[in-house]
């Protein structure tokens, strides 16, 4: 995928955005703070702002290109079920709708009026009727907000997988720097109209610098083994260590999960009881100071890395160096 | 005067009332709809000329249309050339008039209600890939409902009790210019009050049975309106 777009937003604001992927990137994530350009972005990909140009090799001038807004834009004159229907009229091709009504959770909302659904159920209509409307390329500007956080890994599970067997190309801005990690194929940054950093997932997850530490997470991934049911909890295998998650994203038999580096915290001890499930033994690569007292430990073992955030005091009196093998322990989410 | 007379200007006035409702339904739609969207210090006046019908009195419109009708000026003359009739006293006059005088009361509520419109729903429509005309079918005009009943029906309220206006470019022709009002002010001066009063009664329950059913048509729909 190679993208450029411009466009003058005002005076003092420029959008000037170039990024190129790898061919097999399908799910491109972009972040950045707000006022970045990242919802600029997708309107001059939509093709509403008629001032712009940009090129995408992905699209062809007959591309449909779908755009769920923020604020969802559903029709007030119509109920959910107008409003699903009128972008099935215009559906380029058709769409298998009750796989969409079901994976987007809306079979239960279809009679009801768009102004008395709540955030999330707007949120989860306006994804149901941009795929009802088949689209090419799919553009998300922060369409999972209102979800609460089940529902809503629920429901982007089912966009990758649905946008996967349909060949769909999907841009999704979001500041869930977790689901961006979890779901996309390759992460881009924005700041003040440009892309700054793009690149694989774990590339730039891995290339943080620590005052990025609190918007920051790591992932970690390997073989899900059997589901337990007794304690409803999926473990996996990261770098020969068993790891439990409640509900990671499972994809070809690998399970995937994001931590926070907040949550993480370093033991020394190998064997510790402890009410904290997942211990994972890794050395510590690189200490380096973060805002407010605190240090942000870069933890690795074999491909897998993940970050913790500790306080000043913590890493000094445990005497904290690189080299040191430890035990990063975090919580079962 | 007999009632035939009176029956007669009856179905004239409706007649203007509704030529004039619909063909400023054609007009005021897309002036409305470029006013509220046109951002220039020049849209101030646009507006003022647009209302001045509202606060001007109807004899001097009647007066300025009079002299712009008559067979010697250039419209006059131009219409007499094109239909071969003469255009004063004629019921084109008082159609022509009528969308002048009527022209602020179908603009404005169409005015306010594309100002209130979210404009964004326009793109959402846009894409999931409508045309421009079927994000107006399907979006613009359903959400502009109520403002284009109220447009509507004003100016057919308005056209039927129109008096000045249509005194001056009219004339009073039975079956070609003699509308309600103006049957009515000639029953009153012939002193025939039980048919003035016929009339005024029936004049004063239309509109106020069209003016009910207007507040009650151009209502929300429950829950429309986010």
């Amino acid at each position: 995928m190679k993208l450029i777009a411009s466009l003058k937003v005002s005076t003092d604001f420029t959008l000037d955005a170039q990024l190129s992927t790898n061919d097999d990137c399908q799910f491109l994530g972009v972040m950045g703070p707000s006022g970045a350009g990242k919802s600029s972005l997708l309107r001059v990909l939509a093709n509403l702002e008629p001032a712009s140009s940009y090129q995408c090799s992905w699209t062809s001038p007959s591309s449909r290109i779908g755009l769920v807004f923020q604020d969802s834009l559903l029709f007030p004159h119509l109920d959910v079920a107008g409003n699903l229907a009128l972008a099935q009229r215009y559906a380029k091709s058709n769409s298998d709708a009750s796989e969409i009504f079901q994976g987007c959770q809306c079979e239960a909302l279809l009679e009801r009026q768009v102004t008395y659904l709540s955030g999330g159920e707007r949120q989860r209509v306006a994804l149901c009727r941009a795929l009802v409307n088949s689209p090419d390329i799919l553009l998300l500007d922060e369409a999972f907000s209102a979800m609460d956080n089940a529902l809503s890994q629920q429901v982007q599970q089912f966009l990758r997988r649905y946008c996967l067997k349909h060949g769909i190309n999907v841009i999704m801005v979001s500041h869930d720097i977790s689901a961006l990690a979890l779901y996309c194929d390759e992460l881009a940054s924005m700041k003040g109209g440009r892309i700054i950093r793009s690149g694989p997932v774990n590339q730039m997850l891995n290339n943080v610098t620590s005052d990025q530490a609190e918007n920051t997470v790591a992932v970690l991934s390997g073989p899900a083994l059997e589901f337990d049911e007794a304690h409803q909890i999926t473990p996996f295998l990261c770098e020969d260590q068993v790891l439990y998650a409640r509900h990671p994203f499972v994809e070809d038999g690998q399970a995937k999960i994001t931590v926070d580096p907040r949550d993480v915290s370093i033991d020394l001890a190998q064997q510790h009881a402890s009410s904290i499930l997942n211990g994972f033994t890794c050395e510590v690569r690189a200490l380096r100071p973060a805002a407010a007292g605190q240090v942000l430990v870069r933890l690795a073992r074999g491909q897998s890395q993940l970050f913790a955030l500790i306080s000043e005091l913590s890493a000094s009196r445990m005497k904290l160096q690189a080299g040191d093998t430890v035990t990063a322990r975090f919580k079962l989410r | 005067m007999s009632s035939v007379d009176d029956w007669q200007a009856v179905i004239l006035t409706l007649q203007l009332a509704l030529i004039t409702g619909g063909l400023l339904l054609i007009f005021a739609l897309p002036l409305a709809w470029w006013l509220a969207g046109w951002r220039s210090r020049m849209k101030t006046l646009v507006l003022a000329i647009v209302a001045l019908p509202l606060v001007l009195p109807p004899t001097v419109l009647g007066f300025y249309l009079l002299l712009a009708f008559a067979p010697d000026s250039g419209i006059g003359e131009a219409w007499q050339w094109l239909t071969g009739e003469q255009l004063a006293f004629s019921f084109s006059a008082l159609v022509l008039g009528s969308l002048l005088y009527s022209l602020p009361f179908a603009v404005q509520p169409l005015y306010t209600g594309f100002e209130q419109l979210d404009r964004r729903y326009l793109d959402a429509a846009a894409t999931l890939g409508m045309s421009r005309i079927a994000r107006y079918r399907h979006v613009v005009f359903p959400l502009i409902r109520p403002h284009l009943l109220i447009a509507f029906g004003l100016t057919v309220a308005h056209t039927i009790g129109e008096f000045g206006v249509v005194l001056m470019i009219g004339g009073n022709i039975p079956g070609e210019t003699q509308v309600l009002s103006i049957a009515l002010y000639d029953h009153v001066e012939a002193l025939d009050y039980p048919r003035a009063h016929a009339m005024a009664l029936a004049l004063l329950g239309f509109s106020f049975v069209l003016l009910m059913a207007l507040y009650q048509l151009s209502r929300k729909p429950r829950g429309a309106g986010a």
